[in-house]
């Protein structure tokens, strides 16, 4: 550890959030259907998907027609991506002459991009085509997070409600926030990727003659623009499988500075958009600040980590001043632990470096960041609904500590929303751990594992985790491509994000067809420290409870096996 | 013959696992939409 890394752990994250603050302004006007400066030449664009698709703009719809239109979008992603990648040997943009892929892997591969999850049991290079790459994932990496975003403005536009049901059009929220807010960012970042050496081509490869004689092929894909909205819509999911500690997708400090803001910003911005669509700033900078002493906390335990001796470094008489196994020399442990922390607490699952080569501690603190339900900052729009959920528990802990009936943002909190909360928060464990636990001992799940003892346990734990918490990052050693792990992480995966939104858009259903309260001088401030310690302990307290038994026996019990090992010698 | 025997029902197969695997996730995706339903009794 150096003055250095945490310099540059500090600044990545400030940059982060400053970023943020005019992004959520210009967001909050597109939740709020307001003009923006993009409206001359986005605004006709709009006006005839409308007419293309007979939407009806200012019409409205309440939760349960909001609810349904998310699912019934998701249904045909789903139908229509699983058919893509099942048959892209029959389609157009096949340099590569890939076949198509099995059943299972088409099954897992359409969830995980709809759920805007991008957990990848595939090797990218040799299995997508290129049309399968732009047509089908790349897509959905823009509608899936326009999805996940669009129920966060439907959950902010609630508690701006009074007495209105009306959340909103789905349809229009999808079109308008992937319209202004992702295509045009995408756009400038991906052009900024190329500048710095990231390939945008539609070549399958190039040969290249190695020093020893040798011909190789080397994979071109439009990796800059793929790159740009895995990234900036908190996917993740990469078109190599060394993901972004490959050179092609993340080539230098510059562009892995780029990811690593891009991969949060739009979750902070999103808590800034809520509080401005509320009339309640200063609430949504407490939200901003919870995210952001995580993700902080998160990097510091895991560069903290990765600095200490490694036994298998100490054994080979290597220098053990950083574990520099499994991470890039051209970023070494600081951007390793920076971006491991935004990319678990994102939900993106994108990674530079590999995770399964963390030392114990380091992956454990990774894995409870994705276990706290991908809240801090979380990602694209679910961050935010996520976040709202424990800012409820906490009003309610609140209330219940001074008898009072509690309230968020004027809107009084009663035993409705609570179920509504307890039933989204407590999906996590129930499909993380059942799942976890039935793949600890079935024989058929433990073939794919490469490790056995604490750290298979971790491997398991990472993949269910991962697949649940909408992440998308694996620890290697994991064969996931069997029909086991593609079907159970396949359901996990819908589990994780539909069995969390749809009470969410419940609550926002509640919140909206009550009054709006003034605060009066027994209302508890939910914008202040005291807040934004009790949001910390809940949701300390919900992880932990819920995870610590089986990080336990996982990563911790790791941590003292490599503390042991490195003390022997 | 035995070949294409075997194809015909390889074949089938594909199509029935490719039916299955669609039926499941459109399947459990339509089972939210009843969640939905239900969460308004609560």
């Amino acid at each position: 550890m150096n003055g250095q890394g945490w310099a540059e752990i500090v600044l990545t994250l400030a940059v982060t959030v400053v970023l943020a603050w005019p992004l959520g302004l210009y967001m909050a006007r597109v939740w709020q259907g307001q003009s923006t400066w993009l409206d001359p030449v986005l605004r006709p664009v709009e006006r005839l998907i409308y007419a293309g698709c007979g939407v009806k703009p200012d019409k409205g719809q309440n939760w349960v027609a909001y609810a349904m239109s998310f699912l019934a979008f998701s249904i045909a992603g789903f139908v229509v991506l699983y058919l893509i990648l099942r048959f892209q040997n029959l389609l157009p943009l096949n340099p590569q002459g890939f076949a198509g892929l099995s059943p299972d892997l088409s099954f897992n591969t359409a969830i995980s991009f709809v759920t805007n999850t991008n957990w990848q049991a595939y090797v990218p290079e040799q299995t997508m085509s290129t049309f399968s790459q732009m047509a089908g994932l790349t897509s959905h990496n823009f509608l899936s997070a326009s999805a996940g975003i669009a129920v966060a403005a439907a959950l902010a536009r609630a508690f701006a409600a009074n007495r209105n049901e009306n959340l909103g059009d789905f349809w229009v929220d999808l079109t308008r926030i992937s319209l202004y807010i992702l295509l045009p960012f995408s756009v400038v970042i991906a052009i900024a990727y190329v500048a710095l050496g990231e390939p945008q081509s539609l070549m399958a490869g190039v040969t290249a003659h190695t020093l020893e004689g040798a011909k190789q092929t080397i994979a071109l894909f439009p990796t800059a623009s793929q790159e740009a909205i895995k990234q900036f819509g908190t996917n993740g999911g990469g078109v190599f499988n060394a993901n972004s500690a490959h050179p092609f997708e993340n080539p230098n400090a510059v562009t892995n500075l780029i990811e690593i803001v891009s991969m949060n910003v739009l979750g902070y911005a999103c808590a800034f958009a809520f509080g401005r669509v509320v009339l309640a700033r200063r609430d949504g900078r407490a939200l901003v600040v919870v995210m952001a002493l995580f993700v902080l906390a998160a990097a510091s335990a895991i560069y903290a980590a990765e600095t200490q001796p490694a036994p298998a470094l100490a054994a080979a008489h290597a220098d053990t001043g950083v574990n520099m196994e499994g991470k890039e020399v051209r970023f070494g442990a600081p951007s390793t632990a920076i971006w491991a922390a935004a990319t678990t607490g994102a939900s993106d699952g994108g990674v530079n470096a590999m995770h399964d080569s963390l030392m114990p501690l380091g992956g454990g603190v990774a894995m409870f960041m994705i276990q706290l339900g991908e809240i801090v900052p979380g990602g694209v729009g679910s961050g935010l609904y996520g976040m709202v959920v424990l800012a409820l528990i906490a009003v309610f802990v609140a209330g219940l500590m001074v008898g009072r009936t509690p309230e968020y943002l004027g809107k009084k909190v009663e035993a409705r929303e609570i179920k509504y909360a307890m039933l989204a928060v407590l999906i996590l464990p129930l499909a993380i751990l059942s799942f976890s636990a039935v793949a600890a001992v079935l024989p058929v799940a433990l073939k794919g594992l490469a490790n056995s003892g604490p750290h298979g346990l971790s491997e398991i734990l990472y993949a269910y985790s991962s697949a649940t918490g909408n992440n998308g990052s694996a620890f290697a050693g994991l064969s996931a491509n069997t029909p086991w792990w593609n079907g159970t992480l396949g359901i996990a995966m819908l589990l994780g994000r539909f069995a969390y939104a749809i009470p969410v858009l419940a609550i926002a259903g509640s919140m909206a067809v009550k009054p709006k309260l003034g605060a009066t001088a027994g209302t508890f401030p939910t914008d202040g420290p005291l807040f934004i310690g009790l949001l910390i302990g809940v949701i300390l307290i919900m992880g932990g409870l819920q995870f610590f038994p089986a990080l336990a026996l996982g990563p911790i019990v790791e941590h003292f096996q490599a503390l042991h090992a490195v003390a022997a010698r | 013959m035995a070949s294409c025997r075997s194809l015909w029902i390889g074949g089938w197969r594909l199509g029935m696992l490719d039916l299955l695997y669609l039926a499941i996730g459109s399947g459990v995706l339509a089972l939210f939409g009843l969640y939905a339903l239900g969460l308004r009794r609560i």
